[in-house]
């Protein structure tokens, strides 16, 4: 329920608990004292009635008793009788016999002695119809209960005017304004405008308000920032793993990396015989030549370039990493002796083929590959890579530009050179 | 000069010359009051102006409060012309030597009523009791009909005077007063349910009515001016409904004579000085 609702609720309660006050407390002793000025007009005017018909009376001249009372009976509609009777209580007024009224007419009867000694010469009754006295007194009440209504409806608009815009709009305009500043809106309208209590709270809303926005703004700038700064930490650890696990001349995996990798390789086939590896161990053939007589850029040069022409000669999937110097090792997963051999010779007829060309000089290089691959029963990463590293040597001493598998595998047909 | 001054006052006094010769003689003419001063001018103002247009003289209404003022101006003369009953006439005349000019042809009487439903048969039955008459001296009403009961009935009554004819006839009619005397005049005027409760049990003698008299001052010739001029009035329809309402609707020539039977009923002795 709402404070509009409430409080509403509350003043209906006071307007009808005050019209039953005035209804059954205040009207009716008005109503009552109207009769009762009337009943007292009713009664002066008797007395003044009988102080004037006292003279005639005593002077026993009826008709002039009959005159001044037939004017008065014709002046007051209301006495609907006017009787005069002898001390004896013989009627000498009127004439005519006594007339009986209807039961529904309100009578009131008063008396009054006629003369100014005791036993008074006549008295004089008057039988008063109070219906219009009732009616006036009725209309009094309810003129009165008309405009006390009219005076506590006015009153009660005015005091719920006075509530719905002094106190309940400002509050449900803050209850709203609090409600946006959940959602973030700090701008909702305020009744700051107002000069009192509610205005002063108004305006403390406003102060708090500015406040956490201010605040907010304030939160959201260091978040802002703390997430450039761990965008560039990321960036920087990304960086710092690629460094780790890269060569930084050919973007190549470095030999850590590639030892990891053979080293998942091995628990693979290790943990599935049915999967098969290939390494190749690669040394090229004449660099010394290069980085000699043109200098370490010229050599740099030349390594990316051929890193270059190996990646094209190898698949995707396959792990090709920078073991040193001019020591290469390719990863073949999927690849027996024979797969890894054709790849082998690929890749060292490849190298071969390649022309660098540096400062007007033209250098052919080759490419010493010795090939292993990954059992279930290679002793470990080390002796893998030495394995390949042995079959390269062995490629080396047989005149280079080959391709020589390691000792421990039975495959002659691979034994080939670059140059087939 | 002087013939200017002289022209100058004849022009101013010429108007007042013809005006005192354009002038009509004016009378003053007193009514009994038997009414209030209004209507008594109400009934008498166009009577007066009707006559005057009879006659070479003009008449001035003078109005007296009550009778016994009007009683000691008609004694000292004051009136030209009078309105009064017949025992003031010869009052009048003994004393002023009035004489009566008109008169109606009705003869005036003094009942006496009883409550209808009462036990009083005859004059006899009210021996000792008491009596409303309107005042001491109204003529047919009180002092005729005290003569008759004290010296024609010898009835011993005890009288109440209760100013008017009407209030007799409430008195007796509420049982205030076992009889009450009135005139057969002023019982007529009563509302029906009053007169429908009295009953009258007697009659005084008759005499003449009211007469219209002159004071002997007034020449014989405007007297008799105003006798024509009254009975030519009275002679047309107009008039006549004027002057029934005096009462006088069918005026003759009044006599002095009309009126010395009264001599000898002794109305003085009942006569009260007020």
């Amino acid at each position: 329920m709402g404070l509009r609702t409430k409080f509403t609720l509350l003043l209906v309660v006071l307007a009808c608990s005050f019209m039953a006050y005035i209804h059954y407390l205040v009207i009716p002793p008005v109503g009552e004292r109207a009769l009762g000025i009337a009943e007292s007009g009713h009664r002066a005017h008797l007395q003044l009635t009988a102080e004037a018909i006292t003279p005639s009376l005593l002077e026993s001249d009826l008709a002039k008793v009959y005159e001044l009372l037939n004017a008065i009976r014709y002046d007051n509609p209301s006495w609907r009788q006017v009787e005069l009777y002898s001390p004896g209580g013989a009627r000498l007024y009127p004439l005519v016999e006594h007339i009986d009224f209807a039961d529904d007419i309100p009578i009131l009867i008063l008396e009054a002695p006629v003369g100014f000694l005791k036993p008074p010469i006549a008295n004089l009754v008057v039988s008063v119809d109070m219906s219009s006295s009732i009616g006036i007194a009725n209309e009094l009440e309810t003129s009165l209960l008309l405009a006390l209504g009219l005076l506590l409806l006015v009153l009660l608009v005015a005091i719920w005017c006075e509530v719905e815009w002094l106190i309940r709009r400002p509050l449900a305009q803050m209850v709203l304004a609090a409600h946006k500043l959940t959602k973030g809106n700090f701008h909702a309208a305020l009744p700051l405008r107002n000069s009192d209590e509610l205005g002063e709270l108004a305006c403390a809303f406003a102060d708090m308000r500015a406040v956490m926005e201010r605040h907010h703004i304030d939160v959201a700038a260091e978040l802002e920032q703390q997430r450039a700064h761990a965008k560039v930490l990321q960036l920087e650890k990304m960086r710092a793993e690629f460094d780790a696990t890269h060569d930084l001349l050919t973007g190549l995996l470095n030999r850590r990396e590639l030892e990891r990798q053979v080293s998942v390789a091995l628990d693979k086939v290790q943990a599935d015989p049915s999967k098969c590896y290939a390494l190749l161990f690669l040394d090229l053939d004449h660099f010394k030549a290069v980085n000699d007589s043109c200098g370490h850029l010229a050599g740099d040069q030349l390594l990316c370039e051929i890193t270059s022409v190996m990646r094209r000669r190898i698949r995707e999937q396959d792990v090709f990493a920078r073991m040193g110097g001019d020591e290469f090792a390719i990863l073949l997963p999927g690849c027996d002796v024979k797969a890894g051999a054709r790849i082998a010779h690929d890749v060292c007829r490849a190298v071969y083929q390649y022309c660098f060309e540096y400062d007007h000089r033209v250098f052919r290089v080759g490419s010493s590959i010795g090939l292993t691959v990954l059992t279930a029963d290679s002793m470990g990463v080390e002796q893998v890579i030495v394995e390949a590293d042995m079959a390269c040597y062995k490629a080396k001493r047989k005149g280079r530009n080959r391709v020589e598998v390691a000792d421990h595998l039975e495959y002659a047909d691979i034994v080939s050179t670059g140059k087939d | 000069m002087k013939y200017i001054l002289t022209l100058f006052c004849m022009l101013f006094l010429l108007p007042v010359a013809t005006a005192n010769a354009n002038e009509r003689k004016s009378y003053t003419i007193g009514v009994v009051p038997q009414y209030e001063q209004r209507k008594l001018f109400d009934i008498w103002q166009p009577i007066i102006m009707a006559l005057e247009q009879e006659l070479d003289f003009n008449l001035e209404l003078i109005g007296s409060p009550k009778i016994p003022v009007f009683e000691k101006k008609f004694l000292a003369g004051e009136y030209d012309f009078a309105y009064m009953n017949p025992y003031h006439l010869l009052k009048a005349n003994e004393s002023q030597g009035y004489i009566p000019l008109v008169r109606d042809t009705r003869q005036l009487k003094g009942i006496l009523v009883v409550k209808k439903d009462s036990p009083y048969q005859q004059v006899s039955d009210l021996d000792k009791k008491i009596i409303a008459f309107p005042s001491p001296n109204a003529l047919g009403a009180s002092l005729l009909m005290r003569a008759d009961l004290n010296t024609l009935l010898q009835l011993e009554f005890f009288p109440r005077y209760v100013q008017t004819h009407s209030s007799v006839y409430l008195n007796v009619a509420l049982g205030q007063t076992a009889a009450g005397g009135g005139v057969l005049g002023t019982l007529k005027q009563q509302p029906p349910e009053l007169r429908e409760r009295l009953r009258v049990i007697y009659e005084t003698r008759g005499m003449n009515p009211h007469p219209l008299s002159a004071h002997p001052r007034v020449p014989e010739a405007d007297r008799e001016a105003f006798q024509r001029a009254w009975l030519k009035l009275a002679a047309t329809t107009g008039g006549k409904q004027l002057m029934s309402r005096i009462p006088m609707p069918q005026p003759v020539k009044a006599e002095l004579q009309d009126y010395d039977a009264m001599h000898a009923w002794g109305l003085d002795d009942f006569y009260i000085l007020e």
